[in-house]
C-alpha cells in the first residue's frame, strides 16, 4: 500500500500538468485552472488521509 | 529497508513534480514524510516496551516513562512538520511549528523539574 500510493500521487500531478498545458494550449484557460485545482484536491484529500494514519499510529504508540 | 526504497522513490517523484508543478511536490513529500514515519515508529514499538519494562525495574516511575515516550512522540511530529515547512520553503513556519514543539515538550516536561526541585531540596536540608 505505501509506495503505490506514491507512485498514484505522481501520476495525477504529472497528468494534471500535462492537461493544464494542452487546456492552455488550447485556448480554454479557465478549465486549465479548473483541472490543476482538481487535481490538488485530490492529492490532498489522499495525504490528509495519510497524515490522520500517522497522527492516529503516533497517539497509540506513544499515548499522547 | 522497505522505507528507504519508499523514500528514494518519493525524492525521485517530487524532482520531476517540482518541475513541472511545486504544489503537487509539496503533497508528495508530506505523504511520504508521513508513510516512512508510521514505518519507523511500528518498527521501533517493540523496542518501546522493551525500555518501558527496563525502566519499571531501574525504580524510575511509571509516569517519567511515559513523559518520556510522550516527548519522543512530540519530537518526531514536530521535527517532520518543520522540516516539510522548510522544503515548501516556508521557513518562517518551520520556525513557528518549531518553537510550538518546544513548548509543549517543556509543558509535558513540568512535573518532573518539580521533582527533580523537591529531590535536590530535600539533599540540601540533609
Amino acid at each position: 500500500m505505501e509506495v503505490d500510493l506514491i507512485f498514484k500521487i505522481a501520476a495525477i500531478g504529472i497528468i494534471v500538468s500535462v492537461l493544464n498545458q494542452v487546456l492552455t494550449r488550447s485556448g480554454r484557460d479557465d478549465q486549465a485552472t479548473m483541472t490543476t485545482l482538481a487535481g490538488l484536491i485530490v492529492v490532498l484529500m489522499m495525504m490528509i488521509y495519510e497524515i490522520s494514519n500517522l497522527f492516529t499510529t503516533v497517539k497509540s504508540v506513544f499515548g499522547l | 529497508m522497505a522505507i528507504i526504497g519508499l523514500c528514494l522513490a518519493a525524492t525521485a517523484m517530487a524532482v520531476v513534480l517540482r518541475g513541472l508543478r511545486a504544489e503537487y511536490a509539496l503533497a508528495l513529500s508530506l505523504t511520504a514524510g508521513g508513510l516512512a514515519l508510521v514505518g519507523i515508529i511500528l518498527a521501533l514499538e517493540p523496542v518501546l516496551s522493551e525500555i518501558a519494562d527496563m525502566t519499571m525495574v531501574s525504580g524510575i516511575g511509571p509516569e517519567n516513562t511515559a513523559v518520556i515516550l510522550k516527548v519522543m512522540g512530540v519530537g518526531f511530529i514536530t521535527q517532520l512538520a518543520g522540516e516539510s515547512c522548510r522544503d515548501a520553503g516556508e521557513s518562517a513556519i518551520a520556525s513557528k511549528v518549531e518553537l510550538a514543539g518546544r513548548v509543549s515538550i517543556l509543558v509535558l516536561a513540568l512535573p518532573v523539574f518539580g521533582q527533580v526541585l523537591q529531590i535536590v531540596s530535600g539533599l540540601l536540608r540533609l
